[in-house]
């Protein structure tokens, strides 16, 4: 059994999978954002501003504007954690809607910190015989005001059908993981030009209505809070130093010191160079104050960097949490605390 | 790495790639995407890959970790459990009884055993691509082999 080619028995790259990777590889030169073209005249621009922004006044903001049940869900927010994250700003209500060809996009809400960024839009066609199903697509452009795209991933697409029935009208969510910690606002332009019908495999499809439908973000880059460690700690049978640990409501970040990062990758028999993530520092939960314990899913890590002194790791949390309250992290196998100061 | 490296690089890994999507996703349109992205986010996050001779361990990491972005933003309201049962290989597709019979297994047991012993990754290299201990692996490949051997058999009377 140990001796059988088992290659021999699992099916060669479609051609559609083939060709979606070779269409991928002729894009790479062309990965910076195309410049925002002008709006087309005689569109019908309903662009109710940003009241919360524009008011400045969070405070009542958070009593005013409540959460999308969609963006709810997906963030796991009870209604004090909702409110919280209103005052703070991590979540924004943009209050914008554009509509052009037919086809209305409204540009519902918005949630981000220092690590992740999360966009919902409400997409939907006058023609009700245009069914909206998950497998459409948009096509859109960005462009960041003052330079690069700050994402390392970004994915995008239409709610499945579990979440939403089907109708002429869906929601449409954006989630982009930082590629390194953002301490200043994001700006943004987000141009919408056509609603796409699914395609053949991973092909893109035939655009069904095109438009111009543009949305400018102008997204709060919350302070995180952070906890100074600087002690030692017995992790996986290796001191490791943690410096500190920072939280916002939806991600962590934890730094320790380069050389015990080092030894638990001597220990753990990987190479930081080859990977760069450790077993024994992986993000497995939190602890309140009162015991109760929030854990991770996993596949939540955002970004990890090893170098100038550094371990350095951060992590999406699978729900909302409050970090005033946090009394320990929780890394490895083990749940190894971190404790809080 | 240059582009032209990288694209050479990426064509030589295509075939591993996709059974490793196929081993996760079954979808080839979810196969294709994930494949997409992760070529698209490697080659932004290139400038941080140390060590050119790693670069499929490293591609394969950023694949399996968009693979399971992907069930994650997408399947929000859907447990992986629900998600893997409900999944829909390609149904034109006529696969051999032995890739059906490694897809029956366990989420758990079936990546590392493509890793394994389809696309010939060392155990530490699975260690790290998949965020496991040594032992771990290793018992999932032990079981992984029980599990085939027993499934083979009934397919076809031996273990091949």
């Amino acid at each position: 059994m140990q001796n059988k080619n088992w290659k021999n028995d699992f099916p060669d790259v479609p051609e559609h999978v083939h060709q979606a990777l070779i269409s991928t590889l002729a894009e790479l030169d062309e990965r910076k954002v195309k410049k925002v073209k002008r709006m087309k005249k005689g569109k019908i621009i309903f662009l109710i501003a940003a009241t919360v922004a524009v008011l400045g006044t969070t405070v009542s903001a958070a009593e005013i504007f409540k959460w999308n049940k969609r963006a709810a869900e997906v963030f796991m927010a009870d209604e004090e954690q909702q409110k919280a994250l209103v005052t703070e700003q991590i979540v924004q209500d943009t209050h914008q809607t554009v509509s052009d060809a037919g086809l209305t996009i409204r540009a519902i809400q918005t949630i981000q910190d220092n690590n992740c960024f999360y966009a919902l839009f409400e997409i939907t066609a006058e023609d009700e015989s245009v069914q909206i199903t998950s497998d459409y697509d948009m096509s859109f452009q960005m462009d960041y005001q003052g330079g690069e795209s700050p994402f390392g991933m970004f994915g995008c697409g239409f709610v499945e059908a579990g979440g939403q029935a089907v109708s002429n009208s869906r929601y449409y969510e954006m989630i982009g993981n930082k590629m390194k910690e953002g301490t200043e606002d994001l700006n943004m332009t987000i141009q919408f030009t056509s609603l796409d019908a699914p395609g053949e495999k991973a092909m893109k499809g035939e655009p069904v209505l095109e438009g111009n439908w543009e949305f400018t973000l102008n997204l709060h880059a919350t302070d995180p809070v952070r906890y100074e460690i600087n002690r030692e700690y017995q992790i996986a049978g290796c001191a490791v130093m943690v410096k500190e640990v920072e939280f916002t409501p939806i991600s962590v970040k934890l730094v320790c010191d380069e050389q015990g990062a080092k030894e638990l990758e001597k220990i753990e028999g990987v190479n930081l160079d080859q990977a760069d993530s450790l077993h024994s520092l992986f993000i497995n939960g939190i602890k309140y104050q009162d015991g109760t314990v929030v854990e991770e899913e996993g596949f939540q890590e955002l970004w990890v960097s090893c170098g100038n002194g550094d371990y350095a790791k951060t992590a999406r949390l699978s729900e909302v949490i409050e970090p005033e309250k946090v009394s320990a992290l929780l890394v490895g196998d083990n749940g190894d605390e971190i404790n809080i100061p | 790495m240059d582009k032209k490296q990288f694209t050479t690089q990426v064509l030589e890994a295509e075939k591993s790639l996709y059974h490793i999507a196929k081993s996760i996703l079954g979808n080839d349109d979810d196969c294709a995407d994930a494949i997409q992205n992760a070529v698209l986010h490697a080659f932004e996050k290139l400038h941080t890959l140390r060590n050119e001779k790693y670069f499929k361990t490293w591609l394969t990491r950023i694949l399996i970790n968009e693979c399971n972005y992907m069930i994650r933003s997408r399947k929000d309201q859907v447990s992986y459990e629900d998600y893997y049962d409900t999944r829909t290989m390609a149904q034109e597709e006529d696969y051999s009884e032995v890739f059906e019979v490694v897809m029956g297994l366990e989420d758990n047991y079936r990546v590392p055993f493509v890793l394994f012993y389809v696309e010939g990754f060392s155990v530490k290299e699975i260690c790290q691509i998949l965020k496991l201990s040594q032992g771990t692996v290793k018992t999932r490949l032990y079981r992984s082999r029980k599990l085939l051997k027993e499934k083979l058999m009934g397919v076809y009377g031996y273990a091949e």
